[in-house]
């Protein structure tokens, strides 16, 4: 049990920049199965000062990565690719449920839970120029409820 | 004879009044089957039609709606691919299992209904509706079949085109179904309601 929670603890602390300017925080997969080759990563984004857009992801567990909106309109789930996403200095971007999320297809196996997904994030600052920043993100099961683990 | 009239009277009053009371609660909500439509959380259908259905569920075994009554069924239409709605409902579902009382929780049943055959395995759908509940079903159909049975529960979805081929997701309809005891289609659960609505609106369709 303690272990458990020492590996939960490590798992949505060592989610963070390379970086000093962009911070991400409680990164998670959601696991998939056998012949499921697609799932979502989810994390909050922030950067302190500087306006920069998110422009991409890269992985090593999928064959690709994308920044993908989910809505609803009209009681219709609309998902897609998205170009960017704006981060506005000191406010927190959040990929949840929902909203955006880090789509991963062709996933060359399934992702267990408990197991740490090594992520990079595409940042594009004001002066043209892209930055990788490094993620770790921790596997949930795939009940995870957004939210749930805080009520 | 004059104290039976005043009586009478008063419950016509009463009457008129409980009618005003329940379409000032019942809202825009329209009208469905016997229960007063305000007392649900979810959307009522303005008409409570019988929607049947044939499939094979991911053990292989054919699965007729008929067999559902006197049950109340819960239905989702997804897929397995969908990184988002499709657990957040599942999850939801199993949810609002878990918050009914055992006993009724006994006369619900929960159905997945892939909309994407074509990847959906039906080992893939039983591990993925397992992972929820081991008394969810997964319902597979052909795509003629899945067209079908969309078309009955006025589902939409569409598949969208992604970066190579096998890489498409789907858009759909995000409500949950909910059919009453006797087979028919009444409400729609849209993602907002929590599941505690959920179980409160089941309850209602179990006591019919």
């Amino acid at each position: 049990m303690k272990k458990q929670v020492m590996a939960l603890a490590l798992g949505w602390a060592t989610a963070f920049a390379a970086g000093a300017e962009v911070t991400v925080s409680e990164a998670w997969v959601r696991a998939s199965l056998p012949q499921q080759r697609a799932t979502g990563a989810f994390m909050k984004i922030r950067s302190a000062d500087e306006r920069l857009r998110l422009v991409g992801a890269a992985t090593g567990v999928a064959e690709v990565a994308e920044i993908h909106e989910m809505r609803i309109e009209n009681d219709i789930v609309r998902m897609g690719r998205v170009g960017a996403v704006e981060l506005v200095p000191g406010e927190t971007l959040e990929l949840r449920p929902g909203g955006y999320h880090v789509m991963l297809m062709g996933l060359h196996e399934p992702l267990a839970v408990g197991r740490e997904v090594a992520l990079e994030l595409l940042f594009e600052g004001a002066d043209g120029v892209v930055r990788r920043v490094p993620v770790t993100a921790l596997v949930q099961p795939l009940n995870a409820r957004p939210g749930s683990h805080h009520r | 004879m004059r104290q039976k009239r005043a009586s009478w009277r008063s419950r016509l009053a009463c009457a008129v009044g409980c009618a005003l009371l329940g379409l000032l609660a019942g809202g825009a909500a329209a009208a469905g089957g016997a229960t007063a439509a305000g007392e649900f959380h979810a959307r009522v259908l303005p008409h409570a039609i019988e929607r049947s259905f044939q499939l094979l569920d991911h053990k292989g075994r054919l699965r007729a709606s008929s067999e559902f009554k006197g049950q109340v069924v819960l239905l989702f239409f997804g897929f397995t691919h969908c990184p988002d709605v499709c657990p957040t409902e599942l999850a939801r579902l199993a949810e609002l299992m878990a918050r009914l009382e055992p006993d009724l929780a006994r006369q619900v049943q929960v159905i997945f209904v892939t909309l994407d055959p074509e990847r959906d395995t039906p080992a893939l759908l039983g591990d993925y509706v397992s992972a929820f509940s081991p008394e969810f079903i997964a319902l597979r159909g052909s795509a003629a079949e899945t067209a079908e049975i969309a078309e009955a529960f006025r589902v939409f979805y569409r598949r969208v085109e992604g970066s190579a081929p096998g890489r498409y997701t789907l858009e759909h309809s995000a409500y949950i179904h909910a059919v009453d005891k006797q087979g028919r289609l009444r409400l729609r659960m849209p993602g907002s309601l929590e599941p505690g609505e959920m179980a409160d609106d089941v309850r209602l369709l179990l006591a019919e």
